[in-house]
């Protein structure tokens, strides 16, 4: 959306430099969102979409929060409309607004689904019918299995110092054919 | 007061469709122009639910199945009334009406199923 | 009205067992067993084993109508097929077994 990638922002100046983007004329904030770094970098990138009045000139401020001690400050005395899109960025990645309402918005469940790291239960839980071989009728145990996207390899779920980054690659799944 | 589709235009059946996600466009291209229409006392009464049922949208279709009157003809209308759809592994979705805890008559397959799945299932419950 | 994409049929004779279809599905509405059997070819040939396909289930109330399985079959055992599943009282009868058990 925004010409090239996004100025990344330090953390402790998130607020003073959405201000002046503000103040430089960028009046309408298009979107906030996040991404989860976890396998890059232990972070969650949150991005905000400015444009100015007319949708001419487009900036796209980044700010890399800490995936643990995940907190950036809260901008909504600058756009109002920023409340709901913060609030839904706490609901799936866990970032709290400091000084803004992190209520549920969305997501009433807990937990942080967009989160790379989060797993479907039911997946986990659930036979795959995949994990049989040509030419098997049950599974037998013992055997190496292939996991289905969205399940990490056997065990590695019960392993206490498994990463988040660990987890997520492990979930990220194969694909089982290359197309035609 | 309760309003529904006359769907045969002959009184015979009654039909509220709850649309809830994609489904609903096939629910009310089978609806055509079948006009919503206050349901009289006895009538016999089809409800059909269009699409996922989210956890957050679940208690609202408890309550306006808790409203109706009588006992009506419950169906899933595709794959999400009947197990949760392609969303049967999320963290905010029911795996099904029955899955809540609805009691469903008919479960009709399909994502979406066509026009015509709903047409055959009424049709059905018209004759008895 | 037919509609070309009613429903997917399984042509057994084609099927090796391979798992593709069942591993690719996005849903996971497709089960399969199999078991191996040994043949020879021609007399002193070496033996060669084989897979035979035992049942094969689509749960139908799953199934997107996606076409993926169609797709990635790599003998073409799996084709569109015409009639739509018709509705049932219970979900276990959306369960069709297309071959064997």
């Amino acid at each position: 959306m925004a010409e090239g990638s996004g100025e990344v922002v330090a953390a402790g100046e998130w607020f003073p430099r959405v201000e002046r983007a503000r103040a430089e004329g960028f009046v309408h904030l298009a979107n906030l969102t996040a991404v989860d770094e976890v396998g890059l970098s232990d972070h969650i990138r949150v991005l905000l979409f400015l444009t100015d009045a007319e949708g001419a000139r487009r900036l796209r401020l980044d700010v890399l929060v800490d995936r643990d001690r995940c907190e950036l400050a809260g901008i909504t005395p600058l756009y109002a409309g920023a409340a709901w899109l913060q609030r839904q960025v706490h609901d799936f990645f866990g970032v709290r607004f400091t000084g803004d309402d992190n209520r549920p918005l969305l997501n009433h469940g807990g937990g942080t689904p967009l989160r790379k790291d989060f797993l479907l239960e039911p997946r986990i839980q659930g036979r795959w019918p995949g994990a049989l071989e040509p030419g098997e009728s049950d599974a037998s145990p013992g055997r190496r299995r292939l996991v289905p996207p969205g399940v990490p390899e056997a065990g590695l779920l019960d392993n206490p110092d498994a990463t988040a980054a660990e987890i997520a690659l492990s979930a990220s799944g194969t694909r089982v054919r290359r197309g035609r | 007061m309760l309003q529904a589709k006359d769907w045969f235009g002959d009184s015979s059946v009654y039909v509220v469709d709850v649309p809830l996600a994609c489904c609903a466009l096939e629910s009310q291209a089978a609806a055509g122009t079948a006009n919503l229409v206050d349901v009289p006392a006895g009538a016999r009464i089809v409800v059909a639910l269009s699409g996922t049922i989210t956890n957050a949208v679940a208690p609202a279709v408890r309550e306006l199945l808790a409203g109706l009157p009588g006992k009506p003809v419950v169906v899933s209308f595709g794959s999400c009334a009947c197990v949760g759809g392609p969303y049967w592994d999320s963290y905010s979705v029911a795996k099904g009406a029955a899955d809540m805890g609805v009691e469903v008559d008919r479960f009709i397959a399909g994502c979406p199923p066509p026009p015509e799945a709903l047409a055959a299932v009424l049709e059905e419950v018209r004759l008895g | 009205m037919t509609h070309a994409h009613g429903s997917i049929a399984l042509v057994a004779e084609r099927c090796t067992s391979c798992m593709i279809c069942a591993r690719e599905c996005p849903t996971w509405c497709i089960s399969l067993t199999s078991h191996t059997e040994k043949s020879a070819p021609a007399p002193g040939a070496r033996e060669r084993t084989h897979n035979v396909l035992d049942t094969f289930t689509i749960d139908w109330a799953l199934c997107m109508y996606c076409g993926v399985c169609i797709e990635q079959c790599p003998t073409d055992a799996l084709l569109w097929d015409g009639a739509h599943v018709p509705a049932t009282d219970r979900l276990s009868d959306l369960l069709h077994g297309l071959h064997g058990g």
